[in-house]
């Protein structure tokens, strides 16, 4: 084994300064861009990290195998008193020790960088490369994987996808633990199916090289296709008005509960939403509101607000993720888990000019006062969301009280002490200025956010001077309380969301969508809970996200059924891909259509398969597995598998597989070729007939 | 003692080895009792398959020319005639008939023929000669 | 009568695609022999050694090694097997010494003396990169990391291709060599039938696809004869000759080359020719050429080589 393996480092090694140049060439595409905006990120790290790491795995699998396919080169290695299993755990030992290597050296340089650079040019520390590690290691079983499909000849399903399939789906898995999923994610996901095809693809039997290239060309350039078809009309409808429609709660202007089917719409600049109702009903106790019914002219329905814990994970500081940061004024501030924000000031020279602890901004080498219990940023943030939409400067809240910080001055005014359960921020229907109720103790506290003057008219939802990347300054404001009122009583203790109407009533809806609370704060009286039955939710499947996960040749398929089902349901077609929330009528067509497209194609990989001549399991499996992985299946059978060649019986001229003995017909077996009269054979001596030689055994 | 062998000859190598040892056996280049080398020793010298010598050498024992001694070796064997004159004749004449069909064809009379049958058979056979 | 097996095949069968590369051979090889497998291209040789080997699968039928089928033969089968593959496949960047030291690791027991020996006779220079060896070197570093694991069967493809007349006579010195005790068996394959005849013992000749004489070298010269016919050329006639391996034209008249004649077979001769048909001598290469010949144009049983 031993020898093997050195062999085998021998052999590769030219091609470590490749993997380090993969790798590397993926770390720098990520790093110095993240630094060149102020924000650097271990999950952009992670990812860049996985794909080059994947791709090399894959590249030093296929080249540590492919050249043992010449019968010559074949014959020569594996000739030799060791198993052919002990030859390919020396391989995978070799392809360890040089992929740890193109690893190692370029994610060394960087963690080198991140020390050299230190803290005060970026927000990053060497450790934090440790999830870019531990993805190379996910990433090295790609190795193996290929190792073995390009080795192994194709007999029965499982010894040629199984070993890729098998690693493909933990890497996936560990890939969106990792990280938060989005568009890299699902970058990742093709870039890694469409790998993984051509690996399969690579290793068919070496005698149809054309056949080969075909179809590895075939389906990279088919993924690519779909890939960028699907990304440009996703960003293209993006910035055109057309937004799927879906059922939602909403109020009146009178506070009265709607459930409405209404869309969404860019208005503006472009940077902000506005809920559009279309059609829907108002909220009667135990009914279902008629969500088709017309609505009342000038009807303009308003948001509830969602109540964000600080029990939520995001505002822990995750290992494997990005520190929250927020930018304004050319200023970047990070959340550090010691409980302090780090500021970092693009123009300045260090970056970091200091921290900001509840006591406000420390320079760098002066003591912090005392740190925020919460990430301060990152729930500020969420609780003041009206403040964000109108493109103001955040507060920053965490469990102990909301605090005001002022980047020019660096100075951190608290604006409550008090201990914060859960909140949201609201603007109340017709109202100047955003409102915080914050819940404490199992009681709702509510706000005005107030200048100096203790006025709200400060509040300006939408200013012509606004800019998207850089956030308007807040006046110093006070936290001033108008009411406070018990949490309202619904059977399960959470609450969804929350709205103040105009007449200062504050309306709470349940969790379930099944029941809400209205309460009069000016007489703080009790809660007034009505049920209602909400109408079936149509959830429908994220048109990306089933692309992520259906293979690229059934979302192929699934694409085009679903511009015709769209047709169907009488949609303009290209403006529905971007659904969300389909109505149930097109996701019924969707799944009907999908689920006919599936049953085609398993249909005719059950054909092929048979064709082919496999066994009964490997047909079941393989029928099975186009459900899962689509029109990849039937490619891979007429890839991977020889064409099943018949000949006619020579017994009952029927016509027979030439790999079996005997025939399926008659039960005959071969008989050998008609002799030609001029064998000789030891042992046997041919006697005349009358006009025939025939060959009898001497006795 | 000489032997050489030529592949890709018309005669095969067996048979090219018992009749060059035939023919020195009659030139008393090899006497009664003396040893002639082992099958392997042979099939080295002349790079040949050991077989190919064994054969030969067996048919050179099946014709008396040979004899084997367990585990000395072959040896020449005293001459004993184990045809009888009919096949003796037989095969007399299948060589003579061969040698005298290539004479002819080369156009030699039937005295130079005898003549030159009668000098080799003085070079070869000079004792046999001097007792007839 | 043919004493414990090294090699069997029953049926052995191989299709690429549509096209029969091995056709139904039975096969059966004593331990002590050295056969030649001959053949042209594409007759299925290298195809019939590698289904031995266990690298190729056969479409039907079987085959063993030491009575073990080959499509599992373990390491410990393996070491008593010496493969060289065709051309003499070594990594070039080894040198001989490290190809030597790769073989000893991965083999139970390498003869260092066998090994070193062996080169020599080649006149290679152990320091010497692989790749800058000559074919002829390349073939005595290939069969001296092959005999030194001291195998009892050796599996030859093609060895002596290429070679010049020093590294042959080398190759079949080193060959006999090896069997010398009478237990080692080799099969070789090969293109030079001078050298078949010295150093194998046992012919086998492969046409199509399919083995067509197999047998001892002096059986198969006895029983393969031929004629000189007064028959004017092309024609169709002599094909009701029983037995008939090959016709060609030669001077005018045909000569046909036939196996195991007999009186029938002479009976045939005589009619067709219109003077008394001349009986050749026969020597193995026209004999061997003679089933070859017929693989070129299977079709018709004359080749066209004076015409």
């Amino acid at each position: 084994m031993r020898a093997i393996v050195v062999k085998e480092l021998r052999e590769n090694l030219r091609w470590l300064p490749v993997g380090v140049l993969i790798i590397g060439v993926f770390l720098w595409l990520v790093t110095p861009v993240s630094i060149k905006y102020g924000q650097i990120s271990t999950e952009n790290i992670t990812s860049a990290c996985g794909v080059g790491a994947a791709l090399f795995a894959i590249a030093l699998g296929a080249l540590q195998s492919i050249f043992d396919l010449s019968d010559r080169q074949r014959g020569y290695l594996f000739h030799r008193s060791i198993s052919g299993n002990a030859v390919m755990f020396g391989k995978v030992v070799a392809g360890a020790i040089l992929y740890a290597f193109a690893c190692a050296i370029p994610l060394t340089c960087l963690a080198l960088w991140f020390a050299w650079m230190g803290p005060e040019y970026l927000p990053v520390r060497p450790a934090q490369l440790l999830p870019s590690v531990l993805m190379c290691v996910a990433c090295f079983f790609l190795h193996p994987a290929t190792l073995i499909s390009v080795d192994r000849q194709a007999r029965w399903f499982g010894t040629k996808l199984f070993p890729l399939v098998a690693v493909a789906a933990p890497l996936i898995m560990f890939l969106e633990l990792t990280r938060g999923g989005g568009t890299m994610g699902w970058w990742f996901v093709t870039t890694v199916y469409v790998l993984l095809f051509a690996v399969v693809l690579i290793a068919i039997q070496p005698h149809h090289w054309s056949r080969k290239l075909l179809l590895v060309v075939g389906s990279v350039v088919t993924a690519i296709i779909c890939v960028v078809f699907a990304v440009t009309c996703r960003e293209s409808l993006k910035f055109q008005q057309a937004q799927p429609t879906y059922a939602q709660i909403g109020l009146d202007a009178a506070g009265q509960p709607w459930y409405y089917r209404g869309k969404q719409i860019r208005e503006g600049n472009g940077y902000s939403y506005k809920q559009i109702a279309l059609s829907g009903a108002p909220i009667r106790a135990d009914q279902m509101p008629n969500l088709d019914a017309a609505l009342p002219t000038n009807f303009e329905p308003h948001n509830f607000s969602y109540v964000v814990s600080n029990k939520t994970w995001q505002w822990r500081s995750r290992f494997a993720s990005i520190d929250y940061s927020t930018q304004s004024h050319l200023k970047t501030f990070y959340y550090d888990n010691r409980g302090l924000a780090l500021v970092y000031d693009r123009e300045n020279e260090p970056p970091l000019t200091g921290v900001v602890s509840r006591a406000g901004f420390h320079a760098l080498g002066e003591v912090p006062g005392a740190p925020f219990s919460l990430n301060a940023i990152a729930f500020g943030n969420q609780l003041s969301q009206p403040l964000a939409n109108a493109g103001y400067d955040s507060l920053w809240a965490d469990r102990d009280g909301v605090y005001q910080f002022s980047p020019e001055s660096g100075a951190v005014t608290t604006l409550l002490n008090m201990p914060i359960d859960s909140g949201t921020g609201i603007v109340p229907i017709g109202g100047d200025a955003p409102q915080l109720l914050l819940s404490s103790g199992g009681n709702i506290h509510q706000f005005e956010l107030v200048d100096e003057s203790g006025e709200t008219t400060w509040y300006d939802l939408d200013s012509p001077d606004r800019h998207y990347a850089i956030t308007r300054s807040l006046p110093a404001l006070k936290l001033q309380e108008v009411a406070t009122f018990p949490a309202p009583p619904f059977s399960q203790s959470d609450f969804s969301s929350m709205a103040v109407t105009a007449e200062g009533k504050i309306v709470a809806l349940d969790i379930a969508n099944t029941a809400y609370a209205t309460l009069d704060s000016n007489n703080a009286s009790q809660w007034q809970v009505t049920h209602f039955v909400s109408p079936q939710q149509p959830v429908g499947p994220d048109a990306m996200l089933m692309a992520a996960l259906l293979p690229i040749g059934l979302y192929l398929v699934f694409t085009s059924f679903f511009v015709v089902g769209n047709v169907m349901a009488g949609r303009a077609p290209l403006t529905q891909l971007d659904v969300s929330l389909p109505s149930a009528d097109t996701l019924w067509v969707l799944i009907v259509v999908a689920i006919v497209a599936a049953l085609a194609l398993a249909m005719v990989t059950n054909w092929l398969c048979r064709r082919r001549g496999l066994g009964r399991g490997s047909v079941v499996l393989w029928t099975i597995a186009t459900l899962i992985l689509g029109l990849a299946t039937p490619i891979a059978v007429v890839a991977i598998y020889p064409k099943l060649v018949c000949e006619p019986c020579p017994d009952c001229q029927r016509s027979r597989r030439i790999d079996r003995t005997k025939c399926p017909h008659c039960a005959a077996k071969w008989c050998s070729p008609p002799a030609t009269g001029i064998e000789l054979l030891e042992g046997q001596a041919l006697v005349v007939g009358s006009n025939e030689r025939r060959a009898v055994t001497a006795t | 003692m000489q032997i050489h062998i030529t592949a890709g000859s018309p005669q095969s190598i067996y048979r090219q080895i018992s009749d060059q040892i035939r023919r020195l056996v009659a030139a008393d280049k090899l006497n009664v009792g003396d040893a002639v080398p082992s099958v392997r020793q042979l099939a080295k010298d002349l790079v040949i398959n050991p077989n190919t010598v064994a054969k030969s050498y067996a048919e050179l024992v099946r014709d008396g020319v040979l004899e084997s001694q367990q585990g000395r070796g072959y040896f020449v064997a005293r001459r004993k005639n184990i045809y009888t004159k009919a096949e003796r004749l037989r095969r007399l004449d299948e060589a003579l008939d061969q040698a005298v069909g290539e004479a002819i064809t080369l156009d030699f009379t039937p005295e130079e023929i005898s003549e030159r049958l009668q000098m080799r058979l003085e070079k070869l056979l000079p004792q046999a000669h001097g007792t007839k | 009568m043919l004493g414990e097996l090294v090699i069997s095949a029953q049926g052995l069968t191989r299709y690429f695609g549509r096209k029969v590369v091995v056709h139904d051979m039975d096969l059966s090889i004593p331990r002590g022999s050295v056969t030649g497998l001959l053949g042209l291209n594409g007759a299925g040789k290298t195809t019939t050694l590698r289904m031995l080997l266990g690298f190729l699968e056969p479409t039907r039928g079987a085959c063993q090694i030491f009575g073990c089928d080959s499509q599992s033969l373990t390491p410990e089968d393996r070491a008593r097997i010496g493969y060289t593959v065709e051309g003499h496949f070594l990594y070039g960047w080894m040198t001989v010494r490290q190809s030597q030291e790769f073989q000893r690791q991965t083999f139970p027991n390498l003869n260092v003396g066998l090994f070193t020996e062996t080169v020599r006779r080649f006149g290679i220079d152990p320091a010497q990169k692989n790749r800058t060896l000559s074919r002829g070197q390349r073939a005595g570093v290939s069969l001296a990391l092959t005999l030194a694991t001291e195998p009892e069967l050796l599996i030859l493809d093609d060895p002596a291709l290429g070679l010049d007349p020093v590294s042959r006579r080398a190759l079949n010195e080193t060959l006999l060599d090896f069997c010398d005790g009478g237990q080692r068996s080799i099969l070789l394959s090969s293109h030079l039938l001078d050298d078949v005849e010295r150093v194998a013992d046992r012919v086998a000749v492969m046409v199509h696809g399919r083995l067509l004489v197999h047998t001892t070298v002096d059986d198969f010269r006895a029983r393969v004869a031929a004629w000189s016919l007064d028959l004017p050329p092309a024609s169709r006639a002599i094909e009701s000759i029983p037995g008939l391996v090959q016709a060609r034209s030669l001077g005018g008249r045909t000569v046909v080359t036939v196996a195991d004649p007999d009186q029938e077979t002479a009976a045939a001769i005589a009619r067709l020719s219109n003077s008394e048909p001349e009986r050749l001598s026969v020597t193995f290469e026209d004999a061997v050429i003679a089933y070859l010949s017929r693989s070129r144009d299977s079709q018709s049983f004359l080749a066209h080589t004076g015409a």
